[in-house]
């Protein structure tokens, strides 16, 4: 078995299509090696910004 | 011939190949900075070994989309000469100059030894002075060289003779037992289809003296600088 990468990305649009472009862009450019690798996008609403500058693992 | 060995942040072979190349063949050689948009009129561009830009996300996925790699595909598409080692290789996959992909190797170890190679093409400018079949010995060193392919992109690269070594045993034998990252194929150096683009993981740098024990690397090297003063002379 071999466990891939999950990476949380903060995007500045408000448009579900096209965040979902902008992602889908970033993994065939680099975040995945669709050689070897599958990716899937998921998106969430964002937290409002000030509770989003906070560590990450509380 | 004059040779340009890119250096990448993360880069730690790059002496070694110049080294080669200037003192051991005496040949004109440069450093390419990972900025550089040129390969300053380079006929040889060689991507040396090392962890370029950390080897964050995956090995050679950053480099690949650094600067001078815009400037390593035009100087391929035009039929230069371009030799990924190592992680020059990682860098040549992850660019798309050679098809396929690394993965961890078989035991997840990272691995420093020396390894044989059967060199299953001498028609290249990398390979020239190779026999059909001779077996020869390199070092490896690394943690991500275990090449993979889907069945049929393995199936066209043999088709298309695109395979220049192969892990063996030292009587030429394949087996697992010689194929010391599981590499598909026991695939440890493949070429693109016109020839003149070669990733490979073992290091023939670091064995291209006899000081060192070993110089079956400094035929490959010493077989392009060949290539292209025949070249030259032919023009």
């Amino acid at each position: 078995m071999r466990a891939g990468k999950s990476f949380d990305i903060r995007l500045s649009t408000d448009d579900p299509a096209e965040a979902e472009r902008l992602l889908r862009r970033m993994c065939e450019k680099l975040l995945a090696n669709t050689v070897v690798e599958e990716y899937a996008v998921e998106l969430t609403p964002a937290a409002p910004a000030s509770a989003a500058v906070g560590d990450p693992f509380p | 011939m004059k040779s340009g060995v890119v250096v990448f942040p993360g880069s730690n072979c790059d002496h070694d190949v110049y080294h080669v190349l200037k003192h051991v063949l005496g040949q004109e050689a440069v450093f390419l900075w990972h900025q550089e948009e040129t390969v300053k009129g380079c006929e040889l561009v060689v991507l040396p070994g090392g962890f370029a830009y950390g080897d964050y996300l995956r090995a050679g996925a950053l480099a690949a989309l650094s600067p001078v790699m815009a400037a390593v595909k035009k100087h391929a598409e035009a039929g230069g000469l371009v030799l990924g080692i190592c992680n020059g290789f990682q860098v040549l996959l992850e660019a798309g100059l050679l098809p396929g992909a690394m993965r961890r190797n078989k035991d997840l170890r990272f691995l420093c030894r020396d390894v044989y190679l059967k060199v299953e093409r001498t028609d290249l400018p990398f390979t020239r002075r190779f026999k059909q079949g001779q077996v020869v010995r390199m070092p490896i060193a690394h943690g991500e060289g275990n090449y993979e392919d889907g069945p049929a992109a393995l199936d066209q690269l043999e088709a298309a003779g695109q395979v220049v070594f192969r892990y063996v045993a030292p009587d030429g034998a394949r087996s697992d037992e010689w194929n010391p990252n599981g590499s598909a194929r026991a695939i440890a150096g493949i070429v693109n289809v016109r020839g003149n683009v070669l990733g490979m993981m073992p290091h023939p740098e670091r064995c291209a003296e006899m000081v060192l024990g070993n110089a079956d690397g400094l035929e490959l090297l010493a077989g392009v600088v060949e290539s292209a003063v025949a070249v030259g002379a032919s023009r």
